[in-house]
């Protein structure tokens, strides 16, 4: 009786227990979902979830309260869990700006269900609702953030393709309500950067994404192309494919340079963006009066071919789509930058799209620092063969010469003003002529890198414009603006994108392969075309006079028609190539991993289970004996 | 301790005594490969990192891990050694940590055999090294809980087939306990705050920052708790049983 009693007893104890554990157990997890989130250790190669010191000190500096307001609907998370995901991570980002603000940052979340006055209120800030799946409704995850001076900053919606880009903009809405007081930056451009209005379809075309990113750190004042003089608040002047400029603009501009203003020039010897325009935006003499007195010249007609770090485009090849290194369209790596110099930081490329080579000129007095080159296998290429470009042939044609090309430069020091002789006779103009001053210029020798499609997709994500860079061209801009003009706050902060680290080896093999076979099919094809012209020269001559044709032509015939067979063959067979190494890697790789590793440890086992029976067996024997 | 050192390599040398460990570790291999560029297309995805293998991890591991805790106990129990290691001096708790340690290791030898995808991937490109070896460690771990999950299981039944499908079953509700699938099943049963703490206990929140090279503390928590839990509650089972 008593050990029925007994075990029951320790039954229900042993039951309760684990009750009372399981509760623990839920309760411990709720409450470190909450707020232990914080403490953590990143650990991978780029830091991508420690924040920078850039956003610390944002946060350290702010003096007057700003407030951010999270408007999420709980449903989303639930029925998109990614989405839920993302939205602890916000929320573990904003507590940790809260903390390192010093109480200055406050964060509130709003619960956005539907129906409700909160829901009401998202929409009316402009916070963008995102359509249920199940259409059972819509739901919101943005932002509101307000200041001491009731400026409101919203993100419309947090969407999961920006998710690397988080810290980033956190940031910049902070920043921007902070009103640290923006720099002043005075543009002057022949490209449509502020949009335009299509002529023949009279459809708003957007402006570039590089001026909404511009726009998040500095106040941009656009200049027209033949503006008297530089405002005198600007703190910087940034002049891109400024074309054909007038005498009172370049004088403007020399004085604004020799001031010691910095000014930053993108000057391009072609333009991708604006073929119609191509000629005006080659520029006047006096614009490349004004860079030769700055210390630099930028060979006109010609770009930079250089074939180490060109990119691969896809290219029609006689109806047969090709994968084909286009030479003036490059790829800089790091390697390729001045990296001491801070405009770098965070930078780990930059897509350039037909750019000019920059040549220093000494007698202008000013230093010249290069500080982006092309590699040694490079040569300058005529613009004219840009027009209608065939990769292949500029492929076949290039020849490097073992030189390196300056794509950016600085120049600075004391220069002389352009002006020889002195302000022009109809130039009305403040204070004195400069003749000579310290010069503060950097010069990029391509605009195209600006343009949109040239270093980030831009697409739509719930009716918003969202950018995904894939070089940081825009960064660079900013980089430089802020260097050169000042407000060092952001220096750092940039989206630490996950780059996506390719298999180097198969890219390896890939343009070595394409290297290896592009020669060996223009050979073929250009021996189908010599036999196909000798193939349709005999039949004309046959047709034509009437002439009867000999035993050996009409021979002659048959043969050409069997190499025409053959070459064709060839040519096939090279095609398929390509792919072959790539392809025989992979399978190498494949059958090592799922083959070869689980047979070394069969054999392995084989090995230990034989040794430790043969033991056993042998120690058996000894125990008989005795 | 010197105890639980004991009983952990009893454990151990039972696995590697027969061919079941090799097979084990060779079906292991397989699989995780077969997933990793079949399914997963690490080849053709032309990215280095092991982001295919580690998705697909948990899965393999739901499936594979019951089959290593399922002789845990039962195994003892069916064949009455179960008796002779109660008469031992030790305690339930040591012995469930033993096997519990055993079956740990034996997970460990079988992440270590896969170490070979890793050079795969170093050999193709260069990835982040950090993130995979985080990823490691979240594996290992998730295979702490689910051992743990598993030890139990088979601390209930004698029988060994029962014991691997409880802990499948059980791993799948832990694994899909973050979806709409569980939660919108105890929503209908319990108040909102039990409902957000199953999910704070899904697998797949904690492990997916572990894969992307952030140990954060809810994660250790989580794996910490879960393990002692379920060690916990493995101890309570084998003590229930106990004849008397």
């Amino acid at each position: 009786m008593r050990d029925v009693f007994h075990n029951a007893s320790k039954a229900t104890l042993g039951i309760t227990a684990l009750v009372f554990a399981a509760i623990a157990l839920i309760g411990i997890n709720l409450w470190a979902g909450q707020g232990m989130s914080r403490y953590r250790a990143d650990l991978t190669a780029g830091g991508i979830y420690t924040l920078s010191d850039a956003t610390r000190s944002v946060l350290s500096e702010l003096d007057e309260p700003v407030t951010i307001r999270m408007f999420y609907t709980p449903a989303l998370g639930a029925q998109v869990p990614t989405y839920g995901r993302h939205y602890d991570r916000v929320l573990s980002m904003l507590r940790h700006y809260a903390d390192l603000s010093d109480g200055k940052l406050r964060v509130s979340l709003v619960n956005a269900e539907r129906f409700t006055d909160e829901e009401d209120e998202a929409s009316a800030i402009g916070l963008q609702g995102a359509p249920l799946p199940g259409g059972s409704g819509s739901a919101f995850f943005g932002l509101a953030g307000t200041n001491s001076t009731d400026e409101l900053e919203i993100i419309p919606f947090l969407a999961l393709e920006r998710q690397n880009f988080l810290e980033l903009d956190l940031t910049r809405m902070v920043f921007k309500l902070a009103n640290a007081g923006k720099k002043k930056v005075a543009l002057m451009s022949r490209l449509p950067i502020a949009g335009n209005v299509n002529p023949q379809t009279g459809q708003q075309i957007p402006p570039w994404a590089v001026l909404t990113q511009l726009r998040d750190f500095f106040e941009i004042d656009f200049l027209s192309p033949t503006f008297d003089a530089v405002p005198e608040d600007a703190d910087l002047l940034l002049l891109v494919a400024p074309g054909e400029i007038n005498e009172r603009t370049a004088y403007a501009i020399d004085q604004y340079a020799l001031a010691g203003k910095p000014v930053i020039v993108f000057a391009d010897p072609y333009s991708e963006v604006l073929p119609s325009a191509r000629d005006n935006l080659k520029g006047s003499p006096l614009f490349t009066a004004l860079l030769a007195a700055w210390g630099t010249q930028l060979e006109a007609d010609k770009v930079v071919g250089d074939i180490d770090n060109s990119r691969q485009v896809q290219f029609n090849n006689q109806g047969q789509p090709a994968v084909v290194n286009y030479l003036p369209w490059l790829a800089m790596p790091q390697t390729s930058f001045e990296r001491t110099d801070g405009i770098f930081n965070q930078i780990s490329s930059l897509l350039f799209a037909s750019a000019g080579a920059l040549t220093p000129v000494t007698e202008a007095g000013t230093s010249f620092q290069p500080l982006i080159a092309s590699s040694p296998r490079s040569a300058m290429i005529e613009v004219k063969k840009l027009r209608n470009p065939n990769p292949i042939q500029l492929l076949q044609t290039f020849l490097p010469d073992g030189q390196q090309r300056v794509l950016a430069a600085r120049m600075r020091g004391e220069a002389k003003s352009s002006f020889k002789d002195g302000r022009p006779k109809d130039v009305t103009a403040k204070g004195e002529h400069i003749a000579a001053g310290p010069v503060n210029i950097l010069a990029v020798s391509d605009a195209d890198m600006l343009f949109d499609s040239f270093w980030a997709e831009v697409g739509q994500s719930n009716g918003r414009q969202v950018v995904i860079p894939r070089a940081g061209n825009a960064n660079f801009l900013i980089n430089a603006i802020q260097d050169m003009a000042g407000g060092q706050a952001l220096a750092g902060l940039r989206g630490r994108g996950v780059e996506q680290r390719l298999f180097t080896r198969v890219a390896q093999l890939r343009a070595d392969a394409n290297a290896r076979f592009r020669q060996q099919e223009q050979l073929l094809n250009k021996r189908l075309q010599e036999t196909q012209k000798k193939l349709t020269d005999l039949l004309s001559r046959s047709k034509d006079g009437e002439v009867t044709l000999s035993e050996a032509e009409q021979k002659g015939i048959e043969d050409f028609r069997t190499e025409m067979f053959t070459v064709r063959k060839s040519l096939r067979e090279v095609q398929r190539n390509l792919r072959a190494d790539i392809d025989a890697l992979g399978t190498r790789v494949k059958a090592v991993n799922i083959a070869i590793v689980p047979l070394i440890i069969a054999l392995l086992g084989f090995f230990l289970l034989w040794r430790r029976r043969s033991r056993a067996s042998a120690s058996k024997a000894r125990g008989v004996e005795q | 301790m010197s105890k639980i050192m004991a009983i952990f390599r009893r454990e151990l040398s039972g696995y590697f005594n027969t061919p079941i460990a090799y097979v084990f570790l060779i079906i292991f291999v397989m699989l995780g490969g077969l997933f990793t560029f079949y399914v997963g297309n690490l080849y053709e995805r032309g990215v280095a990192d092991l982001l295919p293998y580690f998705n697909y991890l948990p899965w393999l591991f739901l499936i594979l891990v019951p089959a290593i805790s399922m002789r845990l106990w039962s195994e003892e129990r069916r064949s009455g050694t179960i008796e002779l290691l109660m008469t031992m001096p030790i305690s339930v708790w040591q012995a469930v940590i033993g096997k519990w340690l055993a079956g740990v290791a034996f997970v460990a030898v079988a992440l270590v055999c896969t170490v070979p995808l890793w050079l795969t991937v170093n050999y193709l490109g260069s990835p982040d090294n950090g993130v995979i070896a985080v990823s490691y460690l979240g594996a290992l771990a998730l295979a702490c809980v689910f051992l743990a999950i598993g030890s139990c299981m088979s601390a209930i039944t004698s029988n060994q087939v029962i014991a691997f499908v409880l802990a499948v079953a059980v791993g799948f509700v832990f694994v899909t306990s973050g979806t709409p699938i569980v939660l919108d099943g105890v929503r209908a049963v319990a108040p909102e705050a039990i409902v957000s703490g199953i999910g704070s206990l899904s697998v797949l929140t904690h492990y997916e920052g572990l894969t992307r090279g952030l140990i954060d503390m809810p994660a250790i928590v989580w794996v910490v708790s879960m393990t002692a839990f379920w060690l916990f509650a493995t101890t309570v089972a084998v003590e229930l049983k106990k004849a008397g």
